[in-house]
């Protein structure tokens, strides 16, 4: 064996045995403060969980909230509904356009409960992809895509009962439909491992240039560690 | 010299926003620029839309964040171009078929990613293209004022 070869069959040892040190952290791990978006009951561990969907809240009432323009809202649970609105109180340059916002109760006592740190920019719409990861974590995983005439990004929230949500990260990588930029959500594919949360997608993406024409293609994935609240890309 | 008229009766860019207008004039939260590859022109729900010149009609459908979409072809100083209109509610005519200039041809809506806008911001998607298929981004469109000459964007122009 050359000494290439050595030094790569020992890379390889490294790698597994690193991995390995990580499976029985992750298994021994104690319990997290985070609810922890462990596989349902009657779910295998890593199954792909599928999208549920949410009835609307019609009855959602804007403006003793003091949000704006407000659409899409949903029935969260049974006492929240889940909205994406102009909130002008938080609207600054760079930090502005349709937000999700958590609203608790119905009115006169509804009260805003979370409002997303940052919006969807010039962007006119917020399509929300929701995946709920069962028991015993209760927590949602909420794929938010923001667009006008074609995808602006997606920005992924993890919400845990009784925690504050909380903005996971952004997936500014694309697919394109139809000649326009469009968003990977349809294709993604979410699993959980341990405290993970992992989503990929079937078929590689790009980033756009400057001009809005399309970058490299890539395959890839990113995670969430609900534990150490850690977004990676990889 | 073809003759061009403007799409609607009364023209003014959405919000009176350069953000609306063609080009990198768009931002991501995070403030990255980002390409509009038309003109967005205020339209409250069915208002009426007519063609910005004589020629044909190159494709009606309905598909993705434009929604209900029209492209018509004509020709301009000697080129090609495609009048591409988007959101719509309604339109008048079929592919295939021959238009005149300032014909009625379709009615403004909020279909595709323009659902459940504000009415201040309804709105018709415009855009003049090279091709009749663009590519991504800014390629294979230029900006309106290429025909119309001057931009509406902070008072309306009487179609």
């Amino acid at each position: 064996m050359t000494t290439q070869g050595r030094k790569g069959v020992a890379a390889v040892w490294a790698r597994l045995l690193v991995f390995g040190i990580a499976a029985v952290a992750l298994r021994t791990s104690p319990a997290i403060a985070e609810a922890q978006p462990q596989a349902s009951a009657g779910q295998a561990s890593a199954s792909r969980i599928v999208p549920i969907s949410l009835p609307p809240a019609p009855a959602f009432d804007e403006k003793p909230l003091g949000l704006k323009d407000c659409r899409g809202a949903l029935q969260y649970t049974q006492n929240k509904v889940l909205v994406f609105c102009h909130a002008p109180r938080q609207d600054r340059r760079g930090n502005f356009g349709l937000r999700l916002v958590l609203v608790q109760g119905s009115a006169p006592g509804a009260r805003i409960v979370y409002s997303a740190p940052t919006g969807g920019g010039d962007a006119y719409s917020a399509k929300p992809t929701v995946f709920d990861l069962g028991t015993p974590s209760q927590a949602r995983v909420i794929l938010l895509d923001h667009g006008a005439e074609f995808h602006y990004g997606t920005q992924v929230f993890f919400i845990a009962p009784d925690a504050t949500p909380r903005l996971a990260g952004q997936i500014d990588w694309f697919t394109e439909d139809d000649g326009q930029l469009a968003s990977p959500t349809p294709h993604a594919t979410l699993t959980v491992a341990g405290n993970k949360i992992l989503i990929g997608f079937d078929r590689k993406l790009f980033k756009p240039r400057r001009d809005g024409s399309a970058g490299p293609e890539r395959s890839v994935h990113f995670s969430y560690d609900a534990a150490k609240r850690h977004w990676r890309q990889f | 010299m073809t003759d061009i008229y403007w799409p609607l009766q009364r023209n003014v860019i959405r919000g009176r926003s350069d953000h609306n207008t063609f080009g990198l004039v768009r931002r991501y939260a995070n403030g990255a620029l980002k390409p509009h590859q038309g003109w967005d022109f205020e339209a409250p729900l069915q208002t009426p839309v007519y063609a910005v010149a004589a020629g044909e009609v190159a494709f009606v459908r309905d598909r993705g964040d434009y929604g209900l979409q029209l492209c018509i072809e004509f020709e301009f100083a000697g080129r090609t171009l495609f009048a591409f209109y988007a959101h719509l509610s309604k339109v008048h005519v079929s592919e295939g078929a021959r238009v005149s200039g300032n014909e009625l041809v379709a009615a403004s809506g909020e279909s595709g990613n323009a659902a459940g806008m504000a009415v201040a911001d309804q709105h018709v998607h415009f855009e003049i293209r090279t091709a009749k298929q663009p590519r991504l981004g800014l390629l294979d469109r230029v900006s309106p004022l290429t025909v119309f000459g001057k931009c509406p964007l902070h008072e309306a122009i009487p179609g």
